[in-house]
């Protein structure tokens, strides 16, 4: 009975409860960084991505949103555990869209909880970042586009006849 | 009797000054003020790092759009000045429209343009000048310098926990950002057509017709046209070029230059006498 009323020892009983507690804040403020860092990339990748739909029908200005979104995520060593990544709206449904028209442009991401819980098949948090952005002018918009034929095309000349030609 | 309980409710009060039972919990309760404090701040700082990120992207993007599509009047471009006034104040209306201030305000948004008289000059006192949306666009020409400013407003309350109280104010949160852009110009190619007879005929005569370009494309290519027939195509034809022999019929002959660059087509026209 003598030992249970001994307070040799506490401290370290109070520590060893509040260890765990002090580890889970830890791991959580990591998670929390990396979190962080990860809409931050995607948030720069959906700057880089949003121009390629802006510019849809621009012929010269060809390039992949999703995958200009998808190196930039690639880029951060925190982005390893991705689930899903999602860019709406998709091409085709902007192309439909005509010059100057104004939509939004959503990526979204899903992440695994890598500190706090760093076992496959844990839990997930959805990361969405957006912007709202137009259909750009292009060369085209300006009629001067060497992709289209042109008006008026005179095609094969004609050649005047030898007489005419005087001396 | 009355002594030994005056005495025993003493020892009480002092056994209860001592007792350590529960001072944890004080402690607590002194410090969640500045725990929550904390939180709180935490939560209050993301809200205002999105509410301000949000308004510099709609500003970037509103002067992208009148970058893009802020041609002349006079200019061919099909979008009319109060459609693409319009469709600006959407574009800024929809890219605010989920913000708000922590009490679940809607932000109150001023949109405001301005015109940079010389644009060649970056200093804005005594050279930017407040204009509407529709003044910008009246006599924009080609390299105009403007800026468009937003500002939006919206009540914030601020909470300052204390140990025994707190204190809630509410006061109007201000935000502003400025992007500035510049219009387009939009192609242009003016054709200055000259030309002489070098020589007269029975049938007709030899001229020499030269063109001069005032560009800021370069034609594909440009075509000689006597009296509305082509006698020559010069393929990526050069600003300031000459041609010769071009073969005149007897009387006046409308000479034209036509030349073609994408899908816009530039003439200029002389008229040329065979006697």
């Amino acid at each position: 009975m003598q030992n249970w009323r001994s307070e040799r020892g506490a401290a370290l009983v109070e520590y060893m409860l509040i260890l765990p507690l002090l580890f889970m804040l830890f791991l959580g403020s990591l998670e929390v960084m990396r979190l962080f860092s990860v809409k931050q990339s995607l948030r720069t990748g959906l700057k880089m991505a949003a121009p390629c739909l802006s510019h849809i029908h621009d012929y010269a200005y060809h390039c992949d949103p999703y995958e200009r979104l998808s190196n930039e995520l690639a880029k951060n060593a925190f982005a390893i555990t991705i689930h899903r990544l999602e860019l709406i709206p998709d091409v085709d449904t902007v192309q439909h869209l005509w010059y100057g028209e104004v939509y939004e442009v959503i990526a979204e991401v899903e992440v695994e909880f890598g500190f706090l819980y760093p076992f496959e098949g844990g839990p997930t948090i959805a990361l969405r970042e957006s912007v709202h952005t137009f259909i750009d002018s292009s060369p085209h918009y300006f009629e001067l586009n060497v992709a289209t034929p042109f008006p008026h095309d005179p095609g094969v000349l004609p050649r005047l006849p030898a007489e005419a030609l005087q001396p | 009797m009355q002594r030994i309980v005056r005495s025993g409710a003493l020892q009480s009060l002092k056994r209860f000054w001592r007792d350590e039972l529960g001072a944890e919990l004080i402690q607590f309760i002194l410090v969640l003020p500045i725990m929550l404090g904390v939180v709180w701040t935490a939560m209050e700082a993301w809200q205002l790092m999105t509410l301000r990120a949000a308004v510099r992207s709609t500003t970037a993007q509103a002067a992208r759009y009148m970058t893009a599509f802020g041609a002349s009047a006079e200019s061919r471009a099909p979008m009319a000045p109060e459609n693409l006034c319009a469709n600006v104040e959407y574009l800024v209306a929809e890219s605010l429209s989920r913000q708000s201030g922590n009490l679940g305000d809607h932000l109150a948004v001023t949109m405001r343009w301005y015109r940079f008289l010389d644009p060649t000059n970056p200093l804005w006192e005594g050279n930017a000048i407040a204009t509407s949306c529709m003044e910008l666009l009246l006599g924009y020409e080609c390299n105009d310098v403007f800026a468009v400013t937003i500002k939006v407003a919206v009540p914030w309350q601020s909470v300052v926990f204390g140990i025994d109280y707190s204190a809630t104010t509410t006061e109007m949160l201000r935000f502003s950002d400025t992007a500035t852009g510049v219009a387009p110009c939009l192609p242009h190619c003016n054709v200055r057509v000259s030309g002489n007879v070098i020589s007269a005929g029975i049938h007709g005569c030899r001229a020499r017709v030269c063109w001069s370009l005032d560009s800021s494309y370069r034609p594909d290519y440009c075509g000689i046209f006597v009296d509305d027939v082509l006698v020559h195509r010069q393929d990526a034809p050069l600003l300031n070029q000459c041609f010769e022999p071009v073969t005149l019929p007897p009387g006046a002959s409308s000479i034209e230059v036509r030349c073609y660059g994408g899908e816009r087509e530039a003439t200029g026209a002389i008229t040329l006498n065979c006697q």
